[in-house]
């Protein structure tokens, strides 16, 4: 078997409310998979997914850091963030939930879209949340 | 359909992208909710949307979208126009309505992207939104309580994704509960840390060490 070349591993810093910086992170991972040449259905799901988690992050978190590891056959992304956590998962997934606020619904989020989003375009997702300690969100894609 | 004649039809203003105006567009799509772009867009779109944010560019460019149409006379500022200039990506501006700006361009040919929400089938990879259907309208189903997440996992569909079974543990999404975040579930696989990257904001990337298909990127292998 051919020997895998070394994964590419971005970190990424994510600040709450930073609105004009929040989407860089997912901007740049595509960048990166255009830059080694994954198919582009399979860019667009990554995109997708890492744009919903890192948005996520700058809108309801104190802030955290997404990850990229990225290895021919999985990408892996990790969004890690410092709090509130969400106080109950199982709700947070249905479609149309949202505790977005008024003022950011006016920007165009809010829709309650965005982790039931994730859920349809990644392969693996698992959820880690503690009320007051934070959210960790983990996505994988297989490229096959 | 060409940007032309999106632009002629809207009777729109070409804010960027005057360069760009013979390329084709797919399909149309209309909103305001960004996260229903990234949920239900197919193919290269037209995205006709009220909101003049980087909001919007951002998802434009994840699904890589043709054109976006700003409804209602709405008018991006110049760092909006100059972000997308640097995309590559047309912004027009038309004085119409949000709906008639989707009627008229419905009639003129151009199609939406129901078709696959309503075939209950994805072609691009993503999985089928069945799974919407089947929950019904949004908020008409109670809460599920602490039963593990539904992965979304529907069997015996083609061109279908499927979340690996297990891919989440329902331990570890009953919420409170203190999972050691060292766990690291079936599937996936681990990788060393060398080739890292790391970025502050605006510290300049190295380009990628290796290619998975040196074709597509234009490069020698
Ligand atoms: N990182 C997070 N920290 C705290 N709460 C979160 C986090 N991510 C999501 N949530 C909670 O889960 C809810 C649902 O998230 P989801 O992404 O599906 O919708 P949304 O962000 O509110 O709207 P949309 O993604 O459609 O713009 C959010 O409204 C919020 O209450
Ligand atoms: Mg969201």
């Amino acid at each position: 078997m051919k020997e895998s070349p070394s994964p590419l591993e971005l970190t990424i810093p994510v600040r709450a409310r930073d609105f004009l910086a929040g989407g860089d992170g997912a901007a740049r991972v595509r960048q990166v998979l255009q830059q080694v040449g994954f198919p582009p259905a399979l860019i667009r799901r990554v995109a997708i997914a890492t744009y919903e988690v890192e948005m996520n992050m700058v809108i309801h978190s104190t802030g955290g850091e997404l990850r990229a590891e990225i290895t021919p056959e999985v990408i892996t992304i990790t969004a890690r963030d410092t709090g509130p956590g969400i106080p109950d998962i199982d709700l947070a997934m249905q479609e149309g939930y949202s505790t977005a606020p008024r003022e950011i619904q006016e920007m165009g989020f809010g829709a309650g879209m965005g982790l039931p989003n994730i859920r349809r375009c990644v392969d693996e997702l698992e959820i880690r949340s503690t009320p007051g300690q934070g959210t960790t969100v983990k996505i994988g894609i297989y490229n096959r | 359909m060409q940007i032309r004649e999106i632009q002629a039809i809207l009777a729109a203003e070409v804010f960027t992208g005057a360069d760009k105006l013979d390329l084709e567009v797919e399909a149309g799509f209309g909103s305001d909710l960004m996260s229903d772009v990234l949920a239900f867009a197919r193919g290269r779109v037209a995205l006709l949307t009220g909101l003049t944010n980087t909001h919007v560019l951002h998802t434009a460019s994840m699904v890589d979208a043709a054109v976006v149409v700003f409804v209602r006379g709405k008018r991006p500022d110049q760092n909006l126009i100059d972000a997308a200039a640097g995309m590559g990506l047309p912004l027009l501006g038309t004085r119409l309505l949000m709906y008639d700006s989707c009627g008229r361009l419905f009639q003129a040919g151009l199609k939406g992207c129901s078709g696959e929400v309503l075939a209950e089938r994805g072609t691009d990879g993503e999985k089928p939104v069945r799974s919407t259907k089947e929950k019904g309208i949004p908020g008409d189903k109670k809460p599920a309580g602490k039963n593990p997440v539904d992965t979304g996992a529907i069997s015996g569909e083609e061109n279908c994704v499927q979340a690996a079974s297990g891919a989440i543990d329902p331990e570890s999404v009953a919420s409170g509960e203190r999972i050691p975040l060292d766990k690291i579930p079936r599937g996936w696989k681990s990788a060393g840390a060398i080739g890292r990257e790391r970025a502050s904001n605006n510290e300049a990337f190295p380009a990628p060490a290796w290619k998975v298909n040196p074709a597509a990127t234009g490069e020698p292998a």
